[in-house]
Protein backbone atom coordinates (compact mmCIF):
# COMPACT_ATOMS: atom_id res chain seq x y z
CA UNK A 1 0.00 0.00 0.00
CA UNK A 2 1.06 3.57 -0.52
CA UNK A 3 2.04 5.84 2.25
CA UNK A 4 2.26 9.94 2.17
CA UNK A 5 3.86 11.71 4.21
CA UNK A 6 3.68 15.80 4.13
CA UNK A 7 4.59 18.98 5.42
CA UNK A 8 2.66 22.35 5.60
CA UNK A 9 4.02 25.58 5.83
CA UNK A 10 2.65 29.27 5.14
CA UNK A 11 4.79 32.01 3.97
CA UNK A 12 2.63 35.54 4.36
CA UNK A 13 -1.15 34.44 3.00
CA UNK A 14 -0.08 31.77 1.18
CA UNK A 15 -0.08 27.58 2.11
CA UNK A 16 2.76 25.66 0.47
CA UNK A 17 2.04 22.10 0.66
CA UNK A 18 5.15 19.84 0.09
CA UNK A 19 4.15 15.58 0.06
CA UNK A 20 6.17 12.23 -0.39
CA UNK A 21 3.85 9.29 -1.64
CA UNK A 22 6.31 6.18 -1.48
CA UNK A 23 4.81 2.63 -2.48
CA UNK A 24 6.18 -1.03 -2.48
CA UNK A 25 4.72 -1.48 -5.75
CA UNK A 26 3.90 -0.17 -9.07
CA UNK A 27 0.67 2.07 -8.14
CA UNK A 28 -1.52 5.04 -9.83
CA UNK A 29 -2.52 7.18 -7.13
CA UNK A 30 -4.46 10.20 -6.42
CA UNK A 31 -3.98 13.28 -4.15
CA UNK A 32 -6.92 15.37 -3.50
CA UNK A 33 -6.33 18.68 -2.03
CA UNK A 34 -7.87 19.55 0.89
CA UNK A 35 -6.88 22.99 -0.05
CA UNK A 36 -8.76 25.15 -2.52
CA UNK A 37 -7.68 26.45 -4.83
CA UNK A 38 -4.85 24.61 -5.71
CA UNK A 39 -1.71 26.25 -7.48
CA UNK A 40 0.23 23.80 -9.75
CA UNK A 41 3.86 24.11 -10.22
CA UNK A 42 3.78 25.29 -13.91
CA UNK A 43 6.53 24.69 -16.32
CA UNK A 44 6.52 27.17 -19.56
CA UNK A 45 3.34 28.78 -18.01
CA UNK A 46 1.35 25.28 -17.92
CA UNK A 47 0.49 23.50 -14.95
CA UNK A 48 2.81 20.12 -14.74
CA UNK A 49 1.22 17.34 -16.16
CA UNK A 50 -0.77 15.40 -13.87
CA UNK A 51 -2.23 18.64 -12.25
CA UNK A 52 -5.80 19.31 -12.23
CA UNK A 53 -7.83 22.50 -10.38
CA UNK A 54 -8.37 19.93 -7.16
CA UNK A 55 -5.14 17.55 -6.93
CA UNK A 56 -2.62 15.53 -8.62
CA UNK A 57 -2.50 12.06 -10.18
CA UNK A 58 0.88 10.15 -11.05
CA UNK A 59 2.25 6.56 -11.09
CA UNK A 60 4.52 5.73 -8.43
CA UNK A 61 7.09 3.12 -9.47
CA UNK A 62 7.72 0.05 -6.89
CA UNK A 63 9.93 1.16 -3.66
CA UNK A 64 10.09 4.33 -5.28
CA UNK A 65 9.48 8.02 -3.68
CA UNK A 66 7.55 10.63 -5.97
CA UNK A 67 7.59 14.12 -4.09
CA UNK A 68 5.07 17.06 -5.46
CA UNK A 69 4.08 20.59 -3.80
CA UNK A 70 1.84 23.04 -4.73
CA UNK A 71 0.88 26.14 -3.19
CA UNK A 72 -2.78 27.78 -2.32
CA UNK A 73 -3.79 30.84 -0.83
CA UNK A 74 -5.96 29.09 1.34
CA UNK A 75 -5.42 28.76 5.71
CA UNK A 76 -3.61 25.37 6.27
CA UNK A 77 -5.43 22.52 7.12
CA UNK A 78 -4.30 19.27 8.42
CA UNK A 79 -4.27 16.45 6.57
CA UNK A 80 -3.77 19.18 3.66
CA UNK A 81 -3.77 15.99 0.63
CA UNK A 82 -5.82 13.03 0.82
CA UNK A 83 -4.09 9.98 -1.09
CA UNK A 84 -6.63 7.75 -3.26
CA UNK A 85 -4.90 4.61 -5.12
CA UNK A 86 -6.73 3.91 -8.25
CA UNK A 87 -6.75 0.57 -10.27
CA UNK A 88 -4.01 0.35 -13.18
CA UNK A 89 -5.86 1.01 -16.05
CA UNK A 90 -4.59 0.86 -19.70
CA UNK A 91 -4.73 3.75 -21.88
CA UNK A 92 -4.44 5.73 -18.50
CA UNK A 93 -3.69 9.66 -19.30
CA UNK A 94 0.02 10.31 -19.84
CA UNK A 95 0.26 6.90 -22.46
CA UNK A 96 2.51 8.32 -25.05
CA UNK A 97 0.60 6.84 -28.08
CA UNK A 98 -1.96 9.37 -28.04
CA UNK A 99 -1.76 12.59 -30.04
CA UNK A 100 -1.13 15.08 -27.30
CA UNK A 101 -2.81 18.02 -26.52
CA UNK A 102 -2.03 21.78 -27.25
CA UNK A 103 -1.20 22.40 -23.74
CA UNK A 104 1.37 19.05 -23.60
CA UNK A 105 3.37 20.92 -26.63
CA UNK A 106 3.12 24.44 -24.66
CA UNK A 107 4.92 22.27 -22.24
CA UNK A 108 7.14 20.45 -24.38
CA UNK A 109 8.51 22.73 -26.73
CA UNK A 110 8.10 26.26 -24.61
CA UNK A 111 6.11 29.09 -24.76
CA UNK A 112 7.11 31.21 -27.79
CA UNK A 113 5.85 34.73 -26.63
CA UNK A 114 7.89 37.41 -25.42
CA UNK A 115 8.41 37.71 -21.75
CA UNK A 116 5.67 39.96 -20.17
CA UNK A 117 8.43 42.51 -19.08
CA UNK A 118 9.64 43.76 -22.38
CA UNK A 119 5.91 44.20 -23.91
CA UNK A 120 5.23 48.07 -24.13
CA UNK A 121 3.09 49.43 -21.62
CA UNK A 122 0.05 51.48 -22.50
CA UNK A 123 0.44 51.13 -26.04
CA UNK A 124 -2.38 48.19 -27.11
CA UNK A 125 -6.02 48.17 -26.41
CA UNK A 126 -5.52 45.60 -24.33
CA UNK A 127 -3.72 46.92 -21.72
CA UNK A 128 -5.73 49.91 -21.60
CA UNK A 129 -8.61 47.91 -20.85
CA UNK A 130 -6.73 45.78 -18.35
CA UNK A 131 -5.88 49.16 -16.30
CA UNK A 132 -7.50 49.14 -12.91
CA UNK A 133 -10.35 50.89 -13.03
CA UNK A 134 -10.40 52.96 -9.03
CA UNK A 135 -6.95 54.48 -10.72
CA UNK A 136 -8.84 56.62 -12.73
CA UNK A 137 -10.40 58.91 -9.65
CA UNK A 138 -6.42 59.78 -9.39
CA UNK A 139 -6.92 62.41 -12.59
CA UNK A 140 -9.26 64.36 -10.20
CA UNK A 141 -6.52 64.76 -7.78
CA UNK A 142 -4.18 68.07 -8.22
CA UNK A 143 -1.16 67.70 -9.72
CA UNK A 144 1.41 68.12 -7.05
CA UNK A 145 -0.57 66.15 -4.76
CA UNK A 146 -1.25 63.10 -7.24
CA UNK A 147 2.68 62.81 -8.08
CA UNK A 148 3.28 62.89 -4.18
CA UNK A 149 0.80 59.99 -4.05
CA UNK A 150 2.80 58.24 -6.96
CA UNK A 151 6.21 58.91 -5.18
CA UNK A 152 4.89 57.38 -1.98
CA UNK A 153 3.24 54.42 -3.87
CA UNK A 154 6.90 53.59 -5.76
CA UNK A 155 8.24 53.78 -2.46
CA UNK A 156 5.19 51.05 -0.85
CA UNK A 157 5.90 48.63 -3.60
CA UNK A 158 9.66 48.67 -3.23
CA UNK A 159 9.60 48.16 0.52
CA UNK A 160 6.91 44.88 -0.29
CA UNK A 161 9.31 43.59 -2.52
CA UNK A 162 11.58 43.55 -0.01
CA UNK A 163 9.39 42.52 2.91
CA UNK A 164 8.99 38.92 0.88
CA UNK A 165 12.42 36.78 0.41
CA UNK A 166 12.35 34.07 2.34
CA UNK A 167 15.94 33.11 3.20
CA UNK A 168 19.13 34.81 3.67
CA UNK A 169 20.55 34.11 0.07
CA UNK A 170 17.09 35.44 -1.66
CA UNK A 171 17.59 38.25 1.26
CA UNK A 172 21.08 39.38 0.24
CA UNK A 173 20.13 39.61 -3.03
CA UNK A 174 16.93 41.91 -2.74
CA UNK A 175 19.83 43.68 -0.39
CA UNK A 176 22.26 44.21 -3.59
CA UNK A 177 19.74 44.59 -6.24
CA UNK A 178 17.99 47.79 -4.39
CA UNK A 179 21.93 49.32 -3.87
CA UNK A 180 22.88 48.31 -0.12
CA UNK A 181 21.81 48.33 3.24
CA UNK A 182 22.03 52.16 3.67
CA UNK A 183 19.46 53.07 0.80
CA UNK A 184 16.99 50.60 2.36
CA UNK A 185 17.55 52.06 5.53
CA UNK A 186 17.03 55.32 4.00
CA UNK A 187 13.95 54.17 2.38
CA UNK A 188 12.62 52.62 5.90
CA UNK A 189 13.02 56.27 7.35
CA UNK A 190 11.40 58.02 4.36
CA UNK A 191 8.36 55.57 4.63
CA UNK A 192 8.00 56.17 8.47
CA UNK A 193 7.74 59.79 7.25
CA UNK A 194 5.06 59.08 4.91
CA UNK A 195 2.96 57.11 7.15
CA UNK A 196 3.43 60.47 9.66
CA UNK A 197 2.58 62.74 6.41
CA UNK A 198 -0.55 60.60 5.40
CA UNK A 199 -2.01 60.50 8.65
CA UNK A 200 -1.71 64.17 9.38
CA UNK A 201 -3.00 64.55 6.11
CA UNK A 202 -6.24 62.35 7.04
CA UNK A 203 -7.14 64.58 9.87
CA UNK A 204 -6.58 67.71 7.70
CA UNK A 205 -9.22 65.91 5.76
CA UNK A 206 -11.61 64.51 7.84
CA UNK A 207 -11.29 67.73 9.49
CA UNK A 208 -12.10 69.69 6.62
CA UNK A 209 -14.61 67.94 4.88
CA UNK A 210 -17.32 68.21 8.56
CA UNK A 211 -16.25 71.95 8.32
CA UNK A 212 -17.43 71.67 4.83
CA UNK A 213 -20.34 69.63 5.43
CA UNK A 214 -22.06 72.31 7.91
CA UNK A 215 -21.01 75.33 5.47
CA UNK A 216 -23.57 76.73 2.95
CA UNK A 217 -23.22 79.84 1.35
CA UNK A 218 -26.18 81.50 0.70
CA UNK A 219 -26.13 82.57 -2.77
CA UNK A 220 -29.45 82.76 -3.21
CA UNK A 221 -29.72 85.67 -0.22
CA UNK A 222 -26.39 87.39 -1.16
CA UNK A 223 -28.05 87.53 -4.70
CA UNK A 224 -30.61 89.58 -3.91
CA UNK A 225 -28.68 91.79 -1.18
CA UNK A 226 -26.65 93.05 -4.22
CA UNK B 1 -9.00 19.86 -45.14
CA UNK B 2 -6.42 21.86 -42.52
CA UNK B 3 -3.14 21.76 -43.78
CA UNK B 4 0.25 23.47 -41.84
CA UNK B 5 2.97 24.73 -44.32
CA UNK B 6 5.62 24.64 -42.06
CA UNK B 7 9.66 24.31 -42.56
CA UNK B 8 11.89 25.18 -39.59
CA UNK B 9 14.05 27.46 -41.47
CA UNK B 10 12.76 30.91 -41.72
CA UNK B 11 13.18 32.45 -45.35
CA UNK B 12 12.65 29.45 -47.42
CA UNK B 13 9.47 30.20 -48.46
CA UNK B 14 6.26 29.19 -46.29
CA UNK B 15 4.42 32.42 -46.28
CA UNK B 16 4.57 32.55 -50.08
CA UNK B 17 3.82 29.11 -51.14
CA UNK B 18 1.01 29.04 -48.20
CA UNK B 19 -0.75 32.49 -50.35
CA UNK B 20 -0.40 30.86 -53.49
CA UNK B 21 -1.81 27.38 -52.17
CA UNK B 22 -4.27 29.51 -50.72
CA UNK B 23 -5.44 30.97 -54.38
CA UNK B 24 -5.55 27.31 -55.92
CA UNK B 25 -7.08 25.42 -53.31
CA UNK B 26 -9.87 28.53 -52.97
CA UNK B 27 -8.71 28.29 -48.80
CA UNK B 28 -8.28 30.70 -45.90
CA UNK B 29 -4.77 31.10 -45.63
CA UNK B 30 -4.14 31.94 -41.67
CA UNK B 31 -0.90 33.49 -41.10
CA UNK B 32 0.07 31.48 -37.89
CA UNK B 33 3.00 33.22 -37.71
CA UNK B 34 2.06 35.15 -34.05
CA UNK B 35 5.71 36.49 -33.44
CA UNK B 36 6.54 37.47 -36.83
CA UNK B 37 4.12 37.87 -39.30
CA UNK B 38 4.15 37.96 -43.58
CA UNK B 39 1.22 37.81 -44.54
CA UNK B 40 -0.91 41.07 -45.39
CA UNK B 41 -2.55 42.64 -42.55
CA UNK B 42 -5.84 43.78 -42.81
CA UNK B 43 -7.67 46.55 -40.94
CA UNK B 44 -9.91 44.62 -39.36
CA UNK B 45 -9.49 42.28 -36.11
CA UNK B 46 -6.91 39.73 -36.40
CA UNK B 47 -5.28 36.41 -35.17
CA UNK B 48 -4.08 37.92 -31.86
CA UNK B 49 -7.57 39.53 -31.29
CA UNK B 50 -8.88 36.06 -31.68
CA UNK B 51 -6.36 34.56 -29.21
CA UNK B 52 -6.71 37.03 -26.85
CA UNK B 53 -10.62 36.17 -26.68
CA UNK B 54 -11.17 39.63 -28.46
CA UNK B 55 -12.83 38.68 -31.77
CA UNK B 56 -14.61 35.62 -33.25
CA UNK B 57 -12.27 33.36 -35.42
CA UNK B 58 -14.72 34.05 -38.53
CA UNK B 59 -15.27 37.59 -38.24
CA UNK B 60 -11.34 38.24 -38.55
CA UNK B 61 -11.08 36.37 -42.18
CA UNK B 62 -10.57 38.74 -44.72
CA UNK B 63 -12.54 38.24 -48.02
CA UNK B 64 -11.45 41.46 -49.82
CA UNK B 65 -8.51 40.18 -51.51
CA UNK B 66 -7.75 37.82 -54.02
CA UNK B 67 -7.37 35.22 -51.05
CA UNK B 68 -9.50 34.85 -48.36
CA UNK B 69 -6.85 35.57 -45.17
CA UNK B 70 -6.86 35.55 -41.36
CA UNK B 71 -4.33 37.96 -40.55
CA UNK B 72 -1.73 38.43 -37.53
CA UNK B 73 -0.87 41.29 -35.76
CA UNK B 74 2.21 43.08 -35.61
CA UNK B 75 2.68 44.10 -32.09
CA UNK B 76 5.10 42.23 -29.28
CA UNK B 77 2.00 43.35 -26.93
CA UNK B 78 -0.81 41.15 -29.00
CA UNK B 79 1.77 38.45 -29.03
CA UNK B 80 2.17 38.58 -25.29
CA UNK B 81 -1.41 38.76 -24.90
CA UNK B 82 -2.57 35.97 -27.92
CA UNK B 83 -3.18 32.20 -26.05
CA UNK B 84 -1.51 30.15 -28.72
CA UNK B 85 -3.18 27.03 -27.31
CA UNK B 86 -6.69 28.32 -28.71
CA UNK B 87 -5.18 27.82 -32.29
CA UNK B 88 -6.57 24.59 -32.28
CA UNK B 89 -10.11 25.82 -31.57
CA UNK B 90 -9.53 28.78 -34.03
CA UNK B 91 -8.51 26.94 -37.10
CA UNK B 92 -11.40 24.55 -36.52
CA UNK B 93 -13.90 26.98 -36.20
CA UNK B 94 -12.71 28.79 -39.97
CA UNK B 95 -12.25 24.94 -41.08
CA UNK B 96 -16.09 24.19 -40.60
CA UNK B 97 -17.15 27.18 -42.17
CA UNK B 98 -14.76 27.56 -45.21
CA UNK B 99 -13.40 24.02 -45.40
CA UNK B 100 -10.21 24.73 -46.41
CA UNK B 101 -7.60 25.96 -44.71
CA UNK B 102 -3.95 26.19 -45.02
CA UNK B 103 -1.99 27.64 -41.76
CA UNK B 104 1.29 29.78 -42.54
CA UNK B 105 3.37 28.59 -39.66
CA UNK B 106 6.33 29.74 -38.36
CA UNK B 107 9.92 28.87 -38.58
CA UNK B 108 11.81 27.56 -35.33
CA UNK B 109 10.65 24.58 -33.28
CA UNK B 110 8.95 25.56 -30.14
CA UNK B 111 4.82 25.45 -29.47
CA UNK B 112 3.77 28.56 -31.94
CA UNK B 113 5.39 25.95 -34.63
CA UNK B 114 4.38 22.78 -32.85
CA UNK B 115 0.32 24.41 -32.75
CA UNK B 116 -0.28 24.12 -36.70
CA UNK B 117 0.87 20.75 -36.88
CA UNK B 118 -1.17 19.57 -34.03
CA UNK B 119 -4.30 21.73 -35.55
CA UNK B 120 -3.79 20.35 -39.07
CA UNK B 121 -4.60 16.92 -40.84
CA UNK B 122 -1.94 17.10 -43.19
CA UNK B 123 1.44 19.43 -43.58
CA UNK B 124 3.56 20.72 -46.40
CA UNK B 125 7.27 21.00 -45.72
CA UNK B 126 8.61 23.81 -47.04
CA UNK B 127 12.52 24.02 -48.07
CA UNK B 128 15.56 25.06 -50.14
CA UNK B 129 18.38 22.93 -52.01
CA UNK B 130 20.66 24.24 -49.17
CA UNK B 131 22.23 22.78 -46.16
CA UNK B 132 20.87 24.10 -43.45
CA UNK B 133 17.41 24.38 -45.16
CA UNK B 134 17.40 20.63 -45.51
CA UNK B 135 18.81 20.02 -41.76
CA UNK B 136 15.98 22.45 -40.46
CA UNK B 137 13.44 20.69 -42.90
CA UNK B 138 14.45 17.54 -41.11
CA UNK B 139 13.81 18.65 -37.51
CA UNK B 140 10.27 19.92 -38.63
CA UNK B 141 10.05 16.38 -40.51
CA UNK B 142 10.51 14.50 -36.95
CA UNK B 143 8.15 17.09 -34.78
CA UNK B 144 5.44 16.52 -37.13
CA UNK B 145 6.17 12.88 -36.71
CA UNK B 146 6.20 13.42 -33.21
CA UNK B 147 3.01 14.95 -33.01
CA UNK B 148 1.22 12.46 -34.96
CA UNK B 149 0.63 14.70 -38.56
CA UNK B 150 1.14 13.32 -41.44
CA UNK B 151 3.50 15.05 -44.24
CA UNK B 152 1.43 15.41 -47.42
CA UNK B 153 4.44 16.76 -49.68
CA UNK B 154 7.87 18.35 -49.57
CA UNK B 155 8.41 21.55 -51.77
CA UNK B 156 11.58 22.16 -53.11
CA UNK B 157 11.35 26.10 -52.87
CA UNK B 158 13.23 28.36 -55.48
CA UNK B 159 15.22 25.36 -57.12
CA UNK B 160 16.88 24.94 -60.46
CA UNK B 161 14.76 22.10 -62.70
CA UNK B 162 16.17 18.71 -62.47
CA UNK B 163 17.79 19.40 -59.33
CA UNK B 164 19.91 16.52 -58.09
CA UNK B 165 19.20 17.62 -54.37
CA UNK B 166 15.54 18.00 -54.44
CA UNK B 167 15.55 14.96 -56.08
CA UNK B 168 17.09 13.23 -53.18
CA UNK B 169 14.43 15.49 -51.03
CA UNK B 170 12.01 12.76 -51.30
CA UNK B 171 13.93 9.71 -49.98
CA UNK B 172 15.16 12.14 -46.94
CA UNK B 173 11.98 13.14 -46.02
CA UNK B 174 9.70 10.15 -47.23
CA UNK B 175 7.13 12.08 -49.27
CA UNK B 176 6.46 13.33 -52.82
CA UNK B 177 8.49 16.80 -53.85
CA UNK B 178 7.15 19.24 -55.94
CA UNK B 179 9.76 21.88 -57.04
CA UNK B 180 9.01 25.50 -57.63
CA UNK B 181 11.54 27.09 -60.04
CA UNK B 182 12.71 30.06 -58.91
CA UNK B 183 11.04 33.21 -60.51
CA UNK B 184 11.32 36.94 -60.56
CA UNK B 185 7.08 36.84 -61.22
CA UNK B 186 6.60 35.45 -57.78
CA UNK B 187 8.22 38.17 -55.77
CA UNK B 188 6.64 40.68 -57.97
CA UNK B 189 3.43 39.13 -57.24
CA UNK B 190 4.44 38.72 -53.52
CA UNK B 191 5.36 42.69 -53.76
CA UNK B 192 1.90 43.48 -54.51
CA UNK B 193 -0.24 41.12 -52.18
CA UNK B 194 -1.11 39.53 -54.69
CA UNK B 195 -0.51 35.42 -56.26
CA UNK B 196 1.66 34.54 -58.68
CA UNK B 197 -1.73 33.26 -60.65
CA UNK B 198 -3.31 36.73 -60.53
CA UNK B 199 -0.68 38.23 -62.44
CA UNK B 200 0.88 35.25 -64.72
CA UNK B 201 -1.83 32.11 -64.77
CA UNK B 202 -0.16 30.65 -67.23
CA UNK B 203 3.38 30.65 -65.57
CA UNK B 204 5.99 27.45 -64.34
CA UNK B 205 5.87 28.99 -60.85
CA UNK B 206 1.73 29.38 -60.70
CA UNK B 207 1.55 25.26 -62.98
CA UNK B 208 3.62 24.56 -60.22
CA UNK B 209 1.58 25.36 -57.02
CA UNK B 210 -1.76 23.97 -59.06
CA UNK B 211 0.18 21.09 -59.23
CA UNK B 212 0.66 20.85 -55.02
CA UNK B 213 -3.15 21.98 -54.84
CA UNK B 214 -3.78 18.57 -56.98
CA UNK B 215 -1.78 16.42 -54.94
CA UNK B 216 -3.40 18.03 -51.55
CA UNK B 217 -6.40 17.21 -53.27
CA UNK B 218 -5.85 13.35 -54.04
CA UNK B 219 -4.30 13.29 -50.43
CA UNK B 220 -7.70 14.57 -48.76
CA UNK B 221 -9.48 11.55 -50.18
CA UNK B 222 -6.73 9.43 -48.34
CA UNK B 223 -7.07 11.49 -45.38
CA UNK B 224 -11.07 10.89 -45.51
CA UNK B 225 -10.60 6.95 -46.32
CA UNK B 226 -8.23 6.45 -43.43
CA UNK B 227 -10.60 8.16 -41.07
CA UNK B 228 -13.69 6.20 -42.41
CA UNK B 229 -11.64 2.99 -41.49
CA UNK B 230 -10.28 4.09 -38.23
Amino acid sequence: MASLEWQVQTQGEITLVEAQVTSAYETQVRLESALSPVWAPRTQGVPVEGWDKTGYETTVGRNETVAVGFASPAEPVEPPLELIEQEATEGAPGDSESQPSSRDLLRTLGDSRPPRDITPKRESATQQQTEPVERQPESTQPPALQSWFDAIENRIEVAERLATPSDATEARAVIAEHGGIERIQRLDAQLAADEKQLSALKKRQTALLDRLATTDIPVRTLERLE
Amino acid sequence: MILAVTGGKGGVGKSTVSYNLGMELDAVVIDGDLGMADLPAGHGPDLHDVLAGRATPLEAVDESGPVALLPCGRTLAGTRAADPTALTKTVRTVASEYDRVVIDSPAGLRCDAGLPLLAADACLLVTRPTKPAVIDALRTRELARAIGTPLARVICNRAPANNDNCNRLGTTLGAPVTTVPESPLVARAQRSGQPVHAIAPDSEPTQAFASIADAVEQMRIDTATVATNE
